[in-house]
């Protein structure tokens, strides 16, 4: 257990530490994404609008765009 | 001896049968229209949406015998604070990185951070034009609804029948609403909620003149047991 602890301290650099606290982040984005979405679904239900299909299109292409970020980050880092 | 004038009797008594004829469900639709005549409203959507007389759309917990009448939101120009903070974060990653202060970072690190501030940005945007968009003061011909959204969670619907209010007072002043010409309406009422607001709308003058005779009239009828 020491052993892996201690090749897991040696292995950690700057830039993995950044990494580690980018995907996090964006992992606590995707969760605000998704209330988002239904935060739209809540305010479309208020106030029947033209517009709102085009609103809660845009909701969901944002959600769809952070979970696109999301794996990049993943790819990319 | 001819008749020099001969008064249109027909159509006149035509149009007097239609309007007596309305179902009883329906008189509240010759109110309105009578209201709106009278401060020279039609059906209309100016400044951006933000001023909608008979919008035609529907609201939670909207009634069969209920129509909007008048759809209010602030004055788009009242979302100018945001839109110049939003045109700033658009150009900050351009600006960063001609300082070449982060020209030490990986291109993948610097490529994700850009893509995540700019959306980022687009989030906050849409979530102010949420905010704008969907807090909304409605007056129908038998209440006021103030739906208002003040952030992710909380949403905060107020209702005041019109028999109820007491006093529509507006505010206006400064230089920028006398040149936009909007202001704030406030609505007391007698229940235990005294209050309630639109802030920022189109024309507050036009919103009460609306409120005040639809109120009247609601009266008059109440008076007469109609």
């Amino acid at each position: 257990m020491a052993d892996i602890l201690n090749t897991f301290l040696t292995s950690l650099t700057i830039l993995g530490i950044v990494k580690g606290m980018f995907m996090v982040g964006l992992v606590v984005y995707l969760a605000f994404a998704a209330i988002i979405v239904r935060q739209v679904a809540i305010m479309k239900e208020s106030l029947e609008d033209p517009n709102n299909f085009i609103i809660q299109i845009f909701a969901w292409a944002h959600l769809l765009l952070t979970i696109l970020l999301l794996v990049v980050s993943f790819v990319f880092l | 001896m001819t008749d020099i004038y001969t008064s249109d009797k027909k159509s006149t008594t035509k149009t007097q049968i239609q309007s007596d004829t309305k179902s009883p469900r329906e008189w509240w639709k010759v109110v309105v229209d009578d209201v709106l005549q009278r401060v020279n409203l039609e059906p209309q959507s100016s400044k951006m949406g933000s001023f909608c007389v008979r919008p035609g759309h529907r609201f939670l917990t909207q009634q069969d015998d209920e129509e909007i009448v008048l759809l209010l939101r602030a004055h788009p120009i009242t979302n100018i604070g945001w839109m110049l903070l939003v045109l700033l974060m658009l150009l900050a990653p351009t600006l960063v990185m001609q300082l070449g202060v982060l020209n030490q970072l990986p291109a993948g690190f610097l490529f994700i951070g850009k893509m995540t501030w700019y959306l980022v940005t687009l989030m906050y945007a849409f979530e102010k034009f949420l905010y704008w968009y969907y807090s909304v003061f409605i007056v129908t011909n038998e209440r006021l609804v103030d739906i208002d959204f003040d952030n992710l969670t909380y949403r905060q619907i107020t209702y005041a029948n019109l028999n109820h209010i007491e006093e529509p007072e507006m505010i206006t002043g400064g230089f920028v609403r006398s040149i936009f010409q909007y202001g704030d309406l406030h609505v007391t009422t007698a229940s235990e909620n005294p209050s309630l607001e639109a802030l920022g709308i189109p024309w507050p003058q036009k919103a009460v003149d609306i409120i005040s005779r639809l109120a009247e009239e609601l009266e008059k009828r109440r008076e007469r047991g109609e």
